[in-house]
């Protein structure tokens, strides 16, 4: 990230090449849209290279590439006006998920019909592993928040598979 | 190093499609070289040094409003490796625009303070120049290097190449040569595909950019 800093083109492919499945990943179950996740991979490379600076020694890139693209995802959302933090159920009305018969084994499918902020807190707490307090910053939660919605999304995501309760 | 997680079991991976990856990384390389350019102030053309040797002495060499290197009469030294064949090769360039990259596409209008930044696929080593050809004007090569068989962008890894647009630039054709030919063979104020025959038919490789002139 050093090299990166200093615009090292290679450092900074070499940071692409090994991030950029996974950072795709997470935008394509958050988004559920490949074009949208295309979309917002870029401007996650993109974001991170104009705030190079912003990163300091010793901070992990991980976390930091992941909270780029988590605030790219929620800008989208906000342009987008479709999923405004309001519309959230508390937690205990965590609705049943809906899912296709054909869907019942299928996990991808689960999450993607999660409602959008346990989804992302599981894609990041779970998925991509990270802990309460790195989800909650990357999130913009609190830590209690984080967990409760980790916790409340893998309850559900059991019922829906079938798992036990 | 952030360790990067296995995928839990029962998750599909998601492999990011070829074109995604290719368009993030011309808008990355894009980013650079707007970043370059911007460093660079007036001066126009963001060069990374062609040789190892002028590498650490140069990243930004020729200034906007500089001439551009006359195009040399004579063939290139060295050769591709590729035999009788010609190597394939292709152009293609990502725009910069008000801070935002993505791919360019060809013949779109450019605005002043528009950067575009060039990549390169050739299927075997070869020398490489990039020609700029103004609407009726002669070749200038802009840059030139040796290039190995793959893909990148065009320039030293470190200082991809970047070109910041003038107001009241008139319509050009950016031109990849691959191998050598003379270029005071070209012709003048041809379309892509005659420029690019004229130098396939000399021996070399060739793909070609049209780009508009700069709109006010």
């Amino acid at each position: 990230m050093r090299a990166v800093q200093r615009g090292d083109a290679a450092a900074y492919h070499v940071l692409f090449d090994r991030h950029h499945e996974r950072v795709y990943g997470f935008l394509l179950r958050s988004t559920r849209e490949p074009e949208a996740a295309a979309d917002l991979l870029q401007e996650t490379f993109l974001r991170l290279y104009r705030r190079r600076d912003a990163w300091s020694e010793g901070r992990p890139v991980r976390p930091w590439l992941f909270g780029i693209a988590a605030n790219a995802a929620r800008d989208r959302v906000r342009q987008l006006a479709r999923r405004p933090e309001a519309a959230l159920p508390p937690d205990d009305l965590l609705p049943a998920l809906s899912l296709a018969p054909h869907d019942r084994l299928d996990l991808d499918a689960a999450i993607a019909a999660l409602p959008g902020p346990y989804r992302d807190a599981f894609l990041l707490g779970v998925v991509e592993g990270f802990d309460h307090t790195e989800v909650a910053a990357l999130l913009g939660i609190s830590p209690d928040n984080a967990r409760a919605r980790i916790s409340r999304a893998r309850a559900a995501l059991r019922a829906a598979l079938g798992g036990p309760e | 190093m952030s360790p990067v997680p296995p995928l839990p079991a029962g998750l599909r991976p998601t492999p990011v499609p070829p074109a995604v990856a290719a368009r993030v990384r011309a808008a990355m390389d894009a980013e650079l070289a707007a970043a370059r350019a911007a460093q660079a102030g007036r001066r126009r053309w963001a060069l990374g040094a062609a040789s190892l040797a002028a590498a650490a002495a140069a990243l930004l060499l020729v200034v906007r409003g500089a001439a551009p290197v006359p195009a040399a009469p004579g063939p290139l030294v060295e050769r591709g490796s590729g035999g009788g064949a010609l190597p394939d090769v292709a152009l293609s360039a990502a725009l910069v625009r008000d801070g935002v990259a993505r791919r360019y596409a060809r013949g779109e209008p450019l605005q002043p303070g528009d950067v575009l930044s060039f990549r390169v696929a050739l299927d075997r080593a070869a020398p490489v120049r990039l020609l700029r050809i103004p609407a009726g004007g002669a070749p200038a090569v802009l840059h030139q290097q040796d290039f190995a068989p793959g893909e990148a962008p065009l320039g030293d890894p470190a200082a991809p190449l970047g070109w910041a647009v003038d107001p009241g630039e008139t319509p050009a054709l950016f031109v990849l040569v691959a191998g050598p030919v003379d270029l005071a063979t070209l012709p003048v104020g041809e379309a892509p595909e005659a420029t690019c025959a004229a130098v396939r038919a000399a021996g070399a490789g060739c793909d070609a950019l049209p780009t508009a002139g700069a709109v006010p």
